[in-house]
């Protein structure tokens, strides 16, 4: 999380900021074709060094990475969701709004026996056999998430009129999501990096983000107990929560051996240390402030979450998905206060 | 109020669907006008509603059970409202920008207006400026409402507005915008006529836009 002397601090940029700056676009190939991925993140590091070396970012002469990435779809499209792939966005799995009938008859197959999957496993036998290794990159969606890619917005009138059918939907995922990050850290030793870069990368990191909206109530009495499981099944557990976290805070500290928390911009960071003191946080900077705001609004923000988030140890602070037109000096502004401010606070003990 | 309105309204604030189709049903063989009934009754319980999400006392699932509930009632009071030829309250034509899948936001703002008497014309997701332009003309809509989801298509919300200008609506038809990263200042900046925080600030702010 944090060397002795600063906290770790990392600003990434959305498809969107490397297309319209660079040219540089995603699309289906990206995902599919792992010699243009390779180096496409070979060109991406040599362009960080060449704008924000300084800085510690990028690389003047990268080595191949061997990873293995399906961005948020993997699971979705395992359940019958539909993918639409873009150039400068992440692609976006189009709910599959199943039936309650569809549902019932809804099983989890092996994974490794399907589609996406048997790609993702091609491409991991091919690194494999090219590099030596292969870095896990994969994200399972969250339990509520990938819920609500295969039964819809239906889902959320579920919990009123349905619940049985809910527990079905969460148990499926459930089900999947431990056997598809089963197979992705057994065969690499990594997991969380295409979640969040901040988490250590052992850690399995479940991807929260849907989770701002429902109450701490309904997230308690029908999100809770799956995540109770993958938190035994998954060790060690992290959880991503993009936005504010403050509604969902008094569950997620009910979750046991919770090792990792990255929660969304503006969320009260006292209370959430107060309910888990011990656990890695990552505290994320809004992408919107990023292109918005002053740098001085940027710095502010960043002192903020240092001054609220102690101990300092256990801190850190990212802004990923920054997008085309975000200020170099916004860039500047997060990672030097960042390293510079917690530096500080850190010798005045 | 009467007892039956209070039961419709407390219906849809309790997310209660089957209660307040009974309850309309119930208003309308006393002898309660369906206007009355739709705005002592459906449009205030949503009203409750509305202002609870704003203030973080409801979340997204609870909204869609009022409007549920809400649209239980509207259907015992259509036909009733359609011969006495009552006019909504204003034409909104909605949806999400060009190349933004995101929905849930847009529909809960759809959600709301139904239940504050708009007639609302809900475009969908990925919604090119033409495809605006047309349905504004089309519906003669009083306002277009565009969502944008994520940094790489706010673009198109400036976008929209050019091509409505463009098509000589920019006078006729007021325009909103909203999104997670949508911000007052941009929605100034490109030119909207109004911006909605969330849902239920949409609401208020479609219905200032009425009065102009």
């Amino acid at each position: 999380m944090s060397t002795s002397k600063q906290i770790q601090a990392k600003v990434g940029f959305y498809p969107n900021w490397w297309a319209k700056n660079y040219g540089i676009t995603y699309g289906e190939k990206y995902y599919y074709d792992l010699e243009y991925r390779i180096n496409i993140f070979q060109k991406q590091q040599r362009i960080l060094f060449e704008r924000f070396g300084d800085l510690g970012m990028g690389n003047a002469d990268p080595a191949p990475e061997p990873f293995i990435d399906y961005g948020m779809v993997l699971l979705p499209e395992v359940f019958g969701c539909k993918t639409k792939f873009y150039e400068d966005a992440l692609p976006w799995a189009i709910p599959a709004n199943l039936s309650e009938a569809d549902i019932e008859k809804l099983e989890v197959p092996d994974l490794t026996t399907v589609h996406p999957m048997t790609e993702i496993i091609r491409q991991m036998d091919y690194l494999e056999e090219k590099y030596g290794r292969v870095t896990g990159n994969i994200n399972t969606t969250g339990v509520l998430n990938l819920g609500l890619k295969i039964r819809g917005d239906q889902l959320y009138m579920d919990f009123y009129e349905n619940p049985d059918l809910v527990h079905k939907v969460f148990n499926l995922c459930t089900e999947a999501i431990i056997q598809l990050a089963r197979y992705v850290k057994g065969r690499t030793g990594t997991l969380a990096s295409s979640v969040t870069p901040m988490a250590p990368p052992e850690t399995y990191v479940l991807p929260n983000c849907t989770v701002i909206q429902i109450s701490n109530d309904t997230y308690e009495e029908f999100v809770l107990p799956y995540e109770l499981r993958l938190a035994e099944e998954l060790q060690p557990f992290g959880i991503h929560h993009c936005g504010l976290g403050d509604n969902a805070l008094p569950g997620y500290a009910k979750l046991k051996n919770l090792a990792f928390l990255e929660v969304g911009p503006k969320t009260n960071l006292k209370t959430l240390r107060q309910l888990m003191p011990d656990c890695l946080l990552n505290a994320r900077i809004d992408p919107v402030r990023m292109l918005n705001c002053t740098a001085e609004e940027i710095a502010r923000d960043v002192r903020d979450i240092i001054d609220m988030g102690e101990p300092l140890e256990k801190l850190s602070i990212d802004a990923v998905g920054c997008d085309y037109g975000t200020p170099d000096e916004n860039v500047r502004a997060m990672l030097e206060t960042a390293r510079e401010y917690s530096a500080w606070k850190m010798a005045q003990r | 109020m009467s007892v039956v309105l209070e039961e419709i309204k407390n219906g849809v604030i309790k997310l209660k669907p089957a209660i307040v189709k009974e309850a309309c049903e119930r208003a309308l063989a006393e002898g309660i006008t369906a206007q009355t009934i739709l705005n002592a009754g459906l449009i205030a319980g949503m009203a409750v509603v509305g202002e609870k999400f704003k203030n973080n006392q409801v979340f997204v699932p609870e909204v869609l059970m009022a409007s549920k509930a809400t649209h239980a009632g509207m259907d015992v009071l259509k036909p009733i409202l359609a011969e006495s030829a009552v006019e909504p309250v204003g034409k909104f034509v909605l949806g999400t920008v060009k190349d933004d899948l995101h929905d849930i936001g847009k529909n809960l703002v759809g959600m709301m207006l139904e239940g504050s008497g708009f007639e609302v014309i809900d475009l969908g997701i990925d919604v090119s400026p033409e495809k605006f332009v047309k349905a504004a003309k089309e519906y003669n809509a009083n306002i277009v409402g565009m969502s944008s989801l994520i940094t790489s298509t706010l673009h198109y919300l400036g976008e929209t507005i050019a091509a409505m200008e463009k098509a000589g609506l920019r006078d006729s038809v007021k325009i909103m915008v909203g999104g997670a990263p949508v911000t007052a200042e941009y929605a100034k900046q490109i030119g909207a006529d109004g911006y909605g925080k969330d849902a239920s600030v949409a609401v208020e702010v479609a219905l200032k836009l009425l009065q102009q």
